[in-house]
C-alpha cells in the first residue's frame, strides 16, 4: 500500500492519534436516519421502503416515513442488514500469542489484545462489512483460556473489548507443528497428505485422552462450584447455630461464668493447665481456597459462559458428547467440526452450536481436517444445529473474507438465511452479544449499507455504520 | 534564517521514482563544499536537466528552491554491499572473472533506499566476496527509476576478487566421495592465493600461445594490464601483503602493472611502505565496533589518518550502512576525530572513490557539468551532531524532496 | 435447476444429439449469452449461441441457470506424487512430466467435481528448466497434449548453492544462452512454436522473466503475479500472459492488487489451480475475491476458461465452447463467479460425468 506523502509533522500527529479510529467518524450523540430500499431485520424478515432512527449510537426505530429530525445525517441505500460477526478470528492477536500453549482456563485473551493490531486487516474486514468477532488467542493449546469478543471500529479504548470473558475455549487433538513437525506422506496414487510427526503426533487415544482431561478440569469446576455453595450454607448454618448457643448460654450465663471461674481456680490449684470448653460453633467453615481456573470452569459448567470446543475427528466428537453429557448446564459450541456431520442429530438435539469454517482444504492441510466437507454447514442447519460460520481462529486476515465463506456454505447447500444468521444473528445469540446482530430497536446500530443482497460477489459494501458512526465511506 | 527540512520529512516520506527534471532546481547554501579545499559561502547551485550548470557564492537564499547550511556532492560509497545474499556471486567456479552483477541486481532491496537516505548516491556494486575472483563490478547511483539503464554509471569498472579466508570458508575437503564442488574449491590462504596466481597466468599463457579465447580471459588481461582496476579484499595485514606481492610478481614477470585497490583494508596501516612502494589504493571497512574487524584485523580512529600522512590513497566505505553509528558520513567522523584531517574526510567520501572507480568525469564534486548528486546537511558535515536532510540526486530532490517554495 | 430430460434413467448415449438450454450460457469469452442454446453431438459442439434450433430426437435439457465451459487449472501438480522434478541437471529441457503421472489418482476426480475439466500438470519449479508440462483432461486422465509449456525458472528459487548456476546473474545467462544457442526444445520456444511458462517471484524475476521474453521471442506465461502491480507495463510488453499465484480465503491484499493491476493493463490473466496443495475450489474463490475486490467479472470468468487455456497456450485445444471443440460444460445453478451457486452437473466429451440425478 503506498503511503500518502506527509506534509508536516504536525499532520503525521494527527493522524497517528486518529489512526485506529476511523478519521471521518460521525461524534457520538448525532442523530442518523437510514433511508433503506430493504431492510433485512434478521435473516427472513425483511422490510421494505423503510427508515432507521438512530440517536447515540442506538437503533430507536425502524418504520416507514419516519419523520426526519432536525440536525440528523442522513444516508440512502438499497440494501440495510446488520454488521456481521466473525465468530471465530484472531483480529488484534499477535501470531506468537495465536501460537501459546502455556495457557489455562483463566488466561484472558483480552489482556494480550493490542487495540492497534491487525490495523489493516481490521480495514479490511470493516470494508467486507465484518463489525465484531470473537478473537481468541493460544488456540493450540489444549485449554486456551477466555477469549473476547471485539469491535473492529471502537469509538475509544474502552469500547475496544465488547466482552472480555466471552467464552472459555478448549481445543482437541490439533496438530501442533511447533512441537514436533510435520511430513508429507505421497500416497500410491500420487496425491499427498499432511501428516503431524514428532512430538506432536498423537493417535486416537491420545486424543481421546485430551476429552477426559477436558471433561475432568469441568468436573473439578463443578466440584469447586459445588463447594462453594456448600461453604455458603454452611456459613449460613454456622451463623445461625452461633445465634442459637448464644440465645441458650444467656440464660445460664451468671452459671456457667461462675463455674467457668471454678474451674480456673481449680487449676490454678492444681497446677494444671486450664482448657477451654470448645464448641463445636467455634470452628468456622473453611471457605475452599480460590483457584482462578477452576472460577472459570465453575462458570462454564454452571453455563454462566458458553465452552468452545474446537474438535475435529468423529472418535473425539463422539467421545465428547458423552463425557460430556452429565454437565446440564454446559453450553458447548464446537468450533470446527469437521467430522460433525455424523452427529447432527445429537448436536440438534442438545442444542449445541457449530463453528464451521467452510473452506476448502488442500493436501497441505493438517490431517484434522482429512474429513472436510463441504457440505457440513447445510448438513447440520438441516438438522436443526444452530450452525455458526467463521474464518478459522488462524489467520487474521481471513475475517474479512466472511461473507465469501458464508456464500461457500450456501453453494454447498445450505439456505441463504440460515448462512446469513451464521455471520450475525447467530453468533450473537451463542455469545450473549444480546445488542447486536439485528436492525432493530435498542440493538447498537451496527449498520451495512449495501448497493445487493449481502452474500453476493457483486455487492459493494457502501457504508459501514458502527455504533452509529460513519466508519467505512462509499468509495469514489 | 534557514528553513531547513523537517526532519520527519526526511525519516518518513517515501522516496519517489519520478523522472528526471529537465526543468532548473536552485539550492541555496551556506556553506557549499564543492570539492575538498574549496568553500564557497552563500552558494547559490544552479541545476538543469540533471547536471550542474552554475555555481556562484555571495547569493541570497531567495531565490533558491531547496536550501541548506551546508552541502556537499553526494558521497560515493565503494564498499557498499546492498545484499549479503549468496546468490550474487556464482560459487561453482572459483575464478569467475567474466560474471556481471549488474543486470542481476535486485534495484528494489532496500539497501539502496537505506544508502540513499544517509547521503551515500553513487556506490560500487559486485558480488559477494565469496569467490577468489568474483567477476566484473559495476558503478550505479542509489536512486531513480529502479532500472538498470537509469542507475548504471559505468559498466566493468574493476575486477572484484578477495584475498584470506572468505573465499576458502565453507569449502573443505569431503573425504571419500565428494558431493559437490564445495570439495574442489581452495580450503587455505596459499588455495586462494594460488587460484589468483593460477589464473593470471593461465590467461597470459593462452593469449600467447594464441589460443581460443574463453570468458574471463579479456577481463584477467585488462586487469593485469592496469586498464582496470584491480580490487581485492583483504583485511588482515597478510592478506594485505599476498595482494601487493601478487602484483609485484605480475609485473615482475613482465605480464603487466596492475593497478591495485585493497578493499577492507583495515590493518593496512601496518604495512604503510608496503603499499607506497606498490602505489595501492585503500578502501576502508567501517570502523568496527569492538576493535577488530572480519578476519580479526585490528583498526581504529586514527587507521586512516595514518595511511594519509603515510601518502596513501584512502577512501573510507559504510558497507551496508546498517543502524547508527554505520553510516558513511559517520565513518568520515571517526576519521577526523581519529586525526584525519576535514579536506581529506571529504576526499576519501568523494572524490577519491570517484576516481578509483573512474567516475570522477561525472560525480565526486559540485562542479559545471557534474551530475547534481548533492547531500544537504543541518551543519557542518563530518560532525557527530550533523545530519543529511535532503538529497539531490540526477537534479532530482530524493529525500526531503518538499521545496520551500 | 428443473431438468426436463426426455431421457430421464439411462445417460445420452455418445451417437444421440443432446440439447442444452441455459438462462446464462457462457463461451469462455466475451459476455455470457442470455438463453443461450448448446448442441452437442458425437462428444463435440455443433451449435452454441441464441435461436439455435433444436435437433429432431435430440434430448433436450432446459436448465435455470449458467452454462460454462469446463473451468481449465493452469499450472497443477496432480497425480505426480514426489517425483515432481528431476533434481540432476539444472536443465533438463526434454523432460515430460507426463511420465511421472498416475493416471488413477484421486486428486482428478476432485478436480472435476470442483468443475475443472482440463489441467496442465506441471513440473515444480527450483530449475532453471525443470521439463515440459502436459495438458490432460481430469475425467479419465486422458492427456491431450504431452508437451505442452517449457517450464523455465528464473527467480532465486532457481539458485541453488551447490551447483551452477549458484548467482542470479548466471542463471539469467544460462537462460539466455540456451535459448539463443536454439537446440531442441529451447530452439522451438526461441521460435515461438512451443510456448513457455516462466516460474517468477519477485519485481526482480518478474522483470528478468518479461525480458528475457521480449529478448528473445517467447510466448506463453509468467507464473507469479505477487510483485506485479508495479512491472504492468513491462509485462505487457513482453507479450506473455500470467498464470496469477492462487488467491484464496486470507489471500494478502497485495496479491489481489496485482491481478487487478495486471487487468487492467490489458494483460491475459489465468488463476493458478496448484493443486494438490490448494484446493481446486479455491479457483472460484480467488475469481470471486477478485471481483469483490473490482475485476470485471466477464475477466474473472474467462481467466478461469478461455484466457486460462490460451495464456497456457492451450487455447486451440480447451476452454472455450465453440464448434468443433470437444464438449466439455458444466452446468451451475447461477454465474460461478457467485460463490452462492452450486455446481450441479459436469459433462465430458458430450457425457454427463458428475452431478444430476443419476448420481
Amino acid at each position: 500500500m503506498r503511503k500518502l506523502p506527509i506534509r508536516s509533522a504536525f499532520v503525521l500527529s494527527a493522524l497517528l492519534a486518529s489512526a485506529a479510529w476511523s478519521a471521518t467518524a460521525t461524534p457520538l450523540g448525532d442523530t442518523v436516519v437510514v433511508h433503506a430500499g430493504e431492510v433485512i431485520v434478521r435473516p427472513g424478515e425483511v422490510l421494505k421502503d423503510v427508515d432507521i432512527l438512530i440517536i447515540d449510537g442506538v437503533i430507536r426505530r425502524v418504520e416507514a416515513g419516519l419523520e426526519v429530525p432536525e440536525g440528523a445525517k442522513e444516508i440512502t441505500g438499497a440494501v440495510v442488514c446488520a454488521g456481521m460477526i466473525d465468530p471465530w478470528s484472531v483480529l488484534g492477536v499477535q501470531s506468537v500469542e495465536v501460537a501459546f500453549t502455556a495457557a489455562s482456563p483463566a488466561t484472558r485473551t483480552a489482556d494480550s489484545l493490542n487495540p492497534f493490531g491487525h490495523e489493516f486487516q481490521k480495514k479490511q474486514a470493516l470494508r467486507s462489512g465484518v463489525t465484531s468477532a470473537r478473537v481468541q488467542a493460544a488456540r493450540r493449546a489444549m485449554v486456551s483460556g477466555l477469549c473476547s469478543v471485539v469491535s473492529l471500529a471502537p469509538s475509544s479504548d474502552e469500547d475496544f473489548v465488547a466482552r472480555a470473558d466471552a467464552a472459555l475455549s478448549v481445543s482437541i487433538g490439533l496438530t501442533n507443528p511447533a512441537s514436533g513437525g510435520t511430513t508429507f506422506v505421497v500416497n500410491p496414487d500420487g496425491t499427498f497428505v499432511v501428516r503431524a510427526s514428532g512430538p506432536s503426533a498423537m493417535d486416537t487415544f491420545e486424543r481421546i485422552a485430551q476429552v477426559d482431561k477436558v471433561a475432568s478440569l469441568l468436573a473439578s469446576g463443578r466440584t469447586y462450584r459445588i463447594a462453594q455453595n456448600e461453604f455458603v450454607h454452611d456459613m449460613a448454618k454456622w451463623k445461625e447455630g452461633i445465634e442459637e448457643k448464644v440465645k441458650e448460654l444467656e440464660k445460664d450465663f451468671k452459671k456457667a461464668k461462675k463455674d467457668r471461674d471454678k474451674e480456673i481456680e481449680e487449676a490454678k490449684e492444681k497446677g494444671k493447665e486450664f482448657k477451654e470448653e470448645r464448641y463445636k460453633e467455634d470452628k468456622t467453615p473453611q471457605a475452599p481456597k480460590f483457584d482462578a481456573d477452576k472460577e472459570i470452569l465453575a462458570k462454564a459448567v454452571n453455563g454462566e459462559i458458553p465452552i468452545v470446543v474446537e474438535v475435529h475427528r468423529v472418535a473425539e466428537i463422539r467421545y465428547l458428547l458423552e463425557a460430556t453429557a452429565p454437565f446440564g448446564r454446559l453450553r458447548m459450541v464446537i468450533a470446527g467440526g469437521t467430522e460433525a456431520g455424523a452427529f447432527a442429530e445429537q448436536l440438534a438435539a442438545r442444542k449445541i452450536a457449530v463453528i464451521v469454517n467452510p473452506q476448502a482444504r488442500g493436501a497441505s492441510a493438517y490431517d484434522e481436517f482429512d474429513g472436510h466437507d463441504a457440505a457440513l454447514a447445510g448438513v447440520l442447519a438441516e438438522a436443526g444445529v444452530d450452525v455458526l460460520i467463521g474464518s478459522g481462529g488462524q489467520t487474521a486476515g481471513a475475517t474479512r473474507d466472511l461473507p465469501l465463506l458464508a456464500a461457500m456454505a450456501v453453494g454447498e447447500g445450505m439456505e441463504a438465511d440460515a448462512a446469513f444468521a451464521a455471520i450475525t444473528s447467530g453468533p450473537a445469540r451463542v455469545f450473549d452479544l444480546s445488542d447486536r446482530g439485528a436492525v432493530e430497536f435498542g440493538k447498537q446500530a451496527d449498520l451495512l449499507i449495501l448497493d445487493g443482497q449481502p452474500l453476493s460477489t457483486t455487492t459493494t459494501v457502501q457504508t459501514v455504520l458502527v455504533g452509529g458512526r460513519i466508519v467505512v465511506e462509499p468509495k469514489e | 534564517m534557514i528553513a531547513t527540512l523537517s526532519l520527519f520529512a526526511l525519516s518518513l516520506s517515501p522516496v519517489p521514482h519520478p523522472a528526471p527534471r529537465a526543468d532548473k532546481l536552485v539550492v541555496y547554501a551556506e556553506r557549499a563544499y564543492t570539492a575538498p579545499g574549496v568553500v564557497v559561502t552563500d552558494a547559490l547551485i544552479t541545476i538543469q536537466d540533471g547536471k550542474i550548470t552554475h555555481v556562484r557564492g555571495g547569493a541570497r537564499a531567495s531565490s533558491a528552491d531547496l536550501r541548506a547550511t551546508c552541502v556537499t556532492a553526494g558521497l560515493v560509497d565503494m564498499g557498499f554491499r546492498y545484499s549479503s545474499n549468496q546468490n550474487t556471486v556464482e560459487q561453482s567456479s572459483e575464478v569467475t572473472a567474466a560474471a556481471r552483477i549488474a543486470p542481476a541486481l535486485d534495484l528494489h532491496a532496500r539497501g539502496w533506499e537505506r544508502a540513499l537516505r544517509q547521503g551515500i548516491t553513487t556506490v560500487a556494486a559486485f558480488p559477494v566476496d565469496r569467490n577468489v575472483v568474483g567477476g566484473m563490478g559495476a558503478v550505479l547511483k542509489t536512486g531513480g527509476e529502479p532500472t538498470l539503464e537509469a542507475r548504471l554509471v559505468r559498466a566493468d569498472a574493476f575486477l572484484r576478487g578477495s584475498m584470506g579466508s572468505s573465499p576458502s570458508s565453507g569449502n573443505r575437503p569431503s573425504g571419500t566421495r565428494p558431493t559437490n564442488f564445495y570439495a574442489r574449491r581452495p580450503t587455505t590462504r596459499m588455495g586462494v592465493e594460488w587460484e589468483w596466481r593460477k589464473a593470471f597466468y593461465d590467461a597470459w599463457q593462452e593469449e600467447s600461445r594464441g589460443d581460443a579465447d574463453r570468458p574471463g580471459r579479456a577481463e584477467l588481461l585488462r586487469a593485469l594490464s592496469g586498464e582496470t582496476p584491480v580490487f581485492i579484499q583483504a583485511w588482515a595485514t597478510q592478506d594485505i601483503r599476498t595482494a601487493v606481492f601478487l602484483a609485484e610478481e605480475m609485473a615482475a614477470e613482465g605480464m603487466g602493472t596492475m593497478r591495485l585497490i585493497i578493499g577492507s583494508g583495515a590493518e593496512a596501516w601496518r604495512e604503510p611502505d608496503l603499499l607506497v612502494r606498490s602505489k595501492a589504493a585503500v578502501c576502508l571497512p567501517p570502523l568496527p565496533a569492538a576493535g577488530r574487524t572480519t578476519e580479526n584485523a585490528f583498526m581504529s580512529m586514527d587507521t586512516a589518518a595514518k595511511l594519509y600522512e603515510a601518502g596513501i590513497p584512502v577512501a573510507l566505505s559504510a558497507h551496508s550502512g546498517y543502524g547508527s553509528g554505520n553510516t558513511l558520513a559517520e565513518q568520515a567522523v571517526y576519521a577526523r576525530r581519529g586525526g584525519l584531517p576535514f579536506d581529506a574526510a571529504l576526499t576519501a567520501v568523494t572524490t577519491m572513490p570517484a576516481r578509483l572507480l573512474g567516475v570522477s568525469d561525472r560525480v565526486g564534486t559540485i562542479d559545471l557539468g557534474q551530475d547534481a548528486d548533492l547531500v544537504l546537511w543541518n551543519g557542518t558535515p563530518f560532525e557527530f551532531t550533523t545530519r543529511p536532510v535532503g538529497v539531490v540526486l540526477d537534479g532530482t530532490p530524493l529525500v526531503g524532496g518538499e521545496t520551500d517554495r | 435447476m428443473l431438468q426436463l430430460a426426455l431421457l430421464l434413467v439411462a445417460p445420452a448415449a455418445a451417437s444421440d444429439v443432446v440439447v442444452v438450454r441455459a438462462d446464462h450460457l457462457y463461451l469462455g469469452h466475451g459476455e455470457p449469452i442470455e438463453n443461450g442454446v448448446l448442441v452437442v453431438s458425437d462428444g463435440k459442439v455443433t451449435a452454441a449461441g441464441v435461436g439455435v434450433k433444436a435437433p429432431a430426437g435430440a434430448v433436450v435439457i432446459e436448465h435455470e441457470g449458467w452454462v460454462t465451459p469446463g473451468l481449465f487449472g493452469a499450472f497443477t501438480m496432480d497425480g505426480i506424487g514426489s517425483e515432481r522434478r528431476d533434481d540432476t541437471r539444472p536443465l533438463m529441457p526434454e523432460a515430460r512430466i507426463v511420465h511421472s503421472l498416475r493416471p488413477r489418482t484421486a486428486a482428478l476426480a476432485r478436480n472435476l467435481r470442483a468443475g475443472v475439466t482440463t489441467i496442465t500438470i506441471n513440473p515444480d519449479t527450483g530449475r532453471p528448466c525443470s521439463g515440459a508440462s502436459a495438458l490432460v483432461k481430469t475425467h479419465g486422465a486422458k492427456v491431450v497434449d504431452a508437451e505442452l509449456q517449457l517450464c523455465l525458472d528464473i527467480s532465486y528459487g532457481a539458485v541453488k548453492a551447490d551447483e551452477h548456476p549458484t548467482s542470479l546473474a548466471s542463471l539469467r545467462e544460462l537462460l539466455d544462452d540456451v535459448l539463443s544457442e536454439g537446440a531442441g526444445s529451447f530452439g522451438r520456444a526461441a521460435s515461438g512454436e512451443l510456448p513457455v511458462i516462466i516460474r517468477a517471484r519477485d519485481r526482480q524475476s518478474l522483470r528478468a522473466a518479461a525480458s528475457l521474453a521480449k529478448g528473445h521471442g517467447l510466448r506463453g506465461a509468467i507464473f507469479g503475479s505477487y510483485w506485479a502491480e508495479e512491472l504492468v507495463d513491462e509485462v505487457a510488453a513482453s507479450g506473455l500472459g500470467v498464470v496469477c499465484d492462487p488467491v484464496g480465503v486470507a489471500t494478502n491484499h497485495r496479491a489481489l492488487r496485482s491481478v487487478l493491476a495486471l487487468a487492467a493493463g490489458g494483460v491475459d490473466i489465468s488463476f493458478g489451480l496448484v493443486t494438490p496443495a490448494n484446493p481446486p475450489e479455491n479457483l472460484r474463490v480467488g475469481a470471486a475475491m477478485c471481483v469483490r475486490e473490482g475485476l470485471d467479472p466477464n475477466i474473472a470468468l474467462a481467466a478461469m476458461t478461455g484466457t486460462a487455456a490460451k495464456v497456457s497456450g492451450a487455447g486451440d485445444q480447451a476452454g472455450i465452447i465453440a464448434v468443433g471443440r470437444d464438449a466439455d460444460f458444466v452446468l451451475w445453478s447461477g454465474s460461478p463467479i457467485e460463490l452462492s451457486s452450486s455446481l450441479e452437473e459436469v459433462w465430458v466429451d458430450g457425457h454427463r460425468v458428475h452431478g444430476g440425478d443419476d448420481e
